[in-house]
């Protein structure tokens, strides 16, 4: 921009006067007052009322409670329709059959591996002995002062709680230490294992325990002094529902070593009530089988003496017990059938099974000789009545011998573990301190299996009750040993073997669970171990128990497994 | 009026195979018309595979229009569910029949 100079003049306006406007005044604001009013409001009161009145109901009628009929469908064609079919589904069935067969040993895993079992719980109610890290607030209670070990293990009827009795089984003369019965629910979420749900103590050691088969929350347990108790876990307070009297010149004098719940006709006719329905047999070192009623034990209902004569003497005399089994009707067998065939000495089993034949029944006891009988309980209406007049008037009698059998091939050692088959009636384990294991048939004298999973004792065997093939023994190398006779080994071993304790602690007590197939539980003397166990030992395989029924009839049973598994 | 003599004949020989545990014969609405089970099982079986078989079969024929399902076998842990349907409009008709075929007879 060029420099132009600036342009300043004067100017003078005409009226000398120079307007601004204001920026900042405002124009100002007027203002009037009115006011206004509402007109009045116009309010009428009225009142109304009904007249007259009448009364109606309504209700949907009733046709009479007839059920509704059977639709009438409309089925035209349908034979036709079905013969159409038939042949069709009848050549798939066929196929399926074949299929199953063809593909069964895919379907499960091969015989030659075997998974193990876990422990899933470890249940003790005392401290352990060699801990580094023992508890210095540990209760008296709590520690094992007079070092009792598991005695007996038994599952409830539910399956839920497991039952551990304590004692001590080198007691020589009269027994000075306490014993004790601990519960443990594993239902809970919570399982404490190192406090018992339920714990009961004795005056002397318990040697054995049993679970009501039906009543989830009685128990009767055996002490060393042979009295007898029956506890009510359900009750609060004093749980204990009866004991034996220790007076009665009637009554076991030694240890109570094995306990069973007998289902019987008479009583559940009597009492109508399931848990009455079961009466108590318990067999004592003293060679004494007693049948008491669970709610009156005051006095035994009956009682036999295993009277006996030693080969080539003439005399009888007792035979202490170890062990007892009662011979158990497989389920679904047939009542007609097991009355009529065994009529004779066979009274067939009645452990609370579908067959409650009298519910007397025929029992296997083993000895501290090695022997093994065959008994009968003949505890009927008659004789009971007879026994219970006897004891009440204080009369010294006899007790008869229920022993029936005794050619059984006897063991080197005592017989400390003994089971009847739950699948079939004649067969049953044996296993004693001689380290073998055998399977006898009632109905034969020699055992149709040996076999000798260690030289340690034995000191329990049992049966699985799911698979009919499978059992368990306990040894005093700590070990637990399985069997399964399906698998048709060459040589007939041990498929698993569980170490309970790492310590080679005897394992003196083992159970599985009758309603829950993996769960078996043992006891040694840290405490209670409880197992899964893999699904092959607990999945039922097909044949199975035909195999089982093959072997009570079979002559030679190692050749009989051999052949059964060259021909599957 | 139904043969009902003829098709106890056919239900008795079909139950006669190995392993068989029961046959129901199910119309088109989805309702029981011959049954060996019990009621509850019965109608259970009913509702349940007649909805099934009608899906297996409008796949088959979405995936190719000539094809029509002929038979149906379901195999389970515990045994095998065969179903033999009918669609024919004015007799649509399924035979069911269970069957184990493990089972020892």
């Amino acid at each position: 921009m060029a420099d132009v100079p600036p342009d300043f003049e004067d100017a003078r306006p005409e009226d000398a006067r120079v307007e601004v406007r204001s920026t900042w005044r405002d124009v100002i604001v007027g203002s009037n007052t009115v006011s206004t009013e509402t007109r009045p409001l116009e309010c009428v009161e009225i009142e109304t009322q009904t007249g007259s009145r009448d009364n109606n109901g309504t209700q949907t009628d009733d046709q009479g409670g007839r059920p509704p009929s059977p639709t009438k469908l409309k089925a035209s064609g349908l034979s036709e329709f079905v013969q159409k079919v038939e042949d069709m589904v009848a050549g798939e069935l066929v196929k399926a059959t074949e299929e199953a067969e063809v593909l069964e040993p895919f379907t499960r895993p091969a015989d030659e591996e075997q998974e193990p079992a876990a422990c899933v719980h470890f249940l003790s109610p005392f401290q352990p002995d060699d801990s580094a890290t023992a508890d210095l607030n540990a209760t008296s209670s709590q520690l094992n002062k007079h070092k009792l070990v598991v005695t007996c293990l038994s599952w409830s009827s539910t399956g839920q709680t497991i039952a551990a009795s304590y004692g001590r089984y080198d007691v020589v003369g009269w027994c000075t230490y306490p014993g004790s019965l601990t519960t443990w629910n594993l239902g809970r979420e919570e399982v404490n294992t190192m406090r018992p749900d339920v714990r009961i103590d004795t005056d002397t050691c318990l040697m054995s325990c049993a679970f009501h088969p039906a009543h989830p929350a009685l128990i009767a347990g055996g002490t060393f002094n042979g009295e007898l108790y029956v506890w009510d876990l359900s009750q609060e307070g004093d749980m204990q529902r009866g004991r034996s009297d220790v007076l009665l010149d009637v009554r076991h004098m030694e240890p109570i070593l094995s306990i069973t719940w007998q289902y019987n006709l008479t009583d559940a006719t009597r009492y109508g009530t399931k848990d009455k329905s079961y009466r108590l047999v318990t067999l004592g070192a003293d060679g004494r089988v007693l049948t008491w009623l669970w709610h009156k034990l005051d006095a035994p209902i009956f009682g036999h003496q295993l009277l006996f004569p030693q080969p080539n003497v003439d005399r009888k005399f007792v035979w202490g017990g170890s062990c007892m089994a009662f011979q158990r009707e497989p389920r679904g067998a047939s009542v007609a059938a097991a009355s009529g065939k065994d009529a004779g000495k066979d009274g067939g089993g009645g452990g609370g099974g579908i067959s409650g034949v009298g519910g007397e029944g025929t029992f296997l006891v083993g000895t501290e000789g090695g022997k093994i009988f065959k008994c009968y309980n003949d505890a009927n209406d008659v004789n009971t009545k007879e026994f219970s007049r006897a004891v009440a008037a204080g009369e010294r009698f006899d007790l008869r011998t229920p022993v029936k059998e005794a050619g059984y091939q006897a063991h080197a050692g005592a017989v400390f573990g003994l089971d009847c088959s739950p699948f079939q009636r004649d067969l049953f384990l044996t296993s004693s301190t001689d380290g073998s294991v055998r399977l006898y048939s009632s109905l034969n004298k020699q055992p149709l299996l040996h076999l000798e999973p260690t030289s340690a004792y034995l000191f329990a065997v049992q049966w699985s009750p799911f698979r009919p093939l499978v059992f368990a023994a306990a040894a005093a190398d700590g070990c637990v040993y399985v069997y399964d006779l399906m698998r048709g080994q060459e040589v007939i071993r041990p498929v698993l073997t569980l170490d309970t304790n790492g310590m080679r602690k005897p394992v003196y007590a083992l159970a599985f669970n009758t309603r829950k197939p993996d769960l078996l539980a043992t006891g040694d003397a840290t405490g209670i171990q409880i197992w899964r166990l893999p699904s092959s030992l607990t999945a039922v395989r097909r044949g199975e128990e035909t195999t089982l029924q093959k072997m009570a009839r079979a002559d030679d049973v190692m050749e009989m497994l051999h052949s059964n598994r060259r021909n599957r | 009026m139904v043969d009902v003599a003829a098709v106890d004949e056919t239900f008795k020989r079909l139950q006669s195979h190995k392993g068989v545990l029961g046959i129901i014969v199910i119309n088109a609405d989805g309702i029981a018309i011959r049954t060996t089970f019990d009621n509850d099982l019965t109608v259970q079986y009913a509702a349940l595979v007649s909805h099934f078989t009608v899906k297996a079969r409008s796949a088959v024929k979405k995936l190719d229009g000539d094809n029509d399902l002929k038979f149906l076998r379901i195999r389970s842990k515990k045994h095998e569910i065969m179903i033999a349907p009918e669609f024919e409009k004015s007799h649509e008709y399924y035979l069911v029949v269970v069957q184990d075929p493990s089972k020892e007879t």
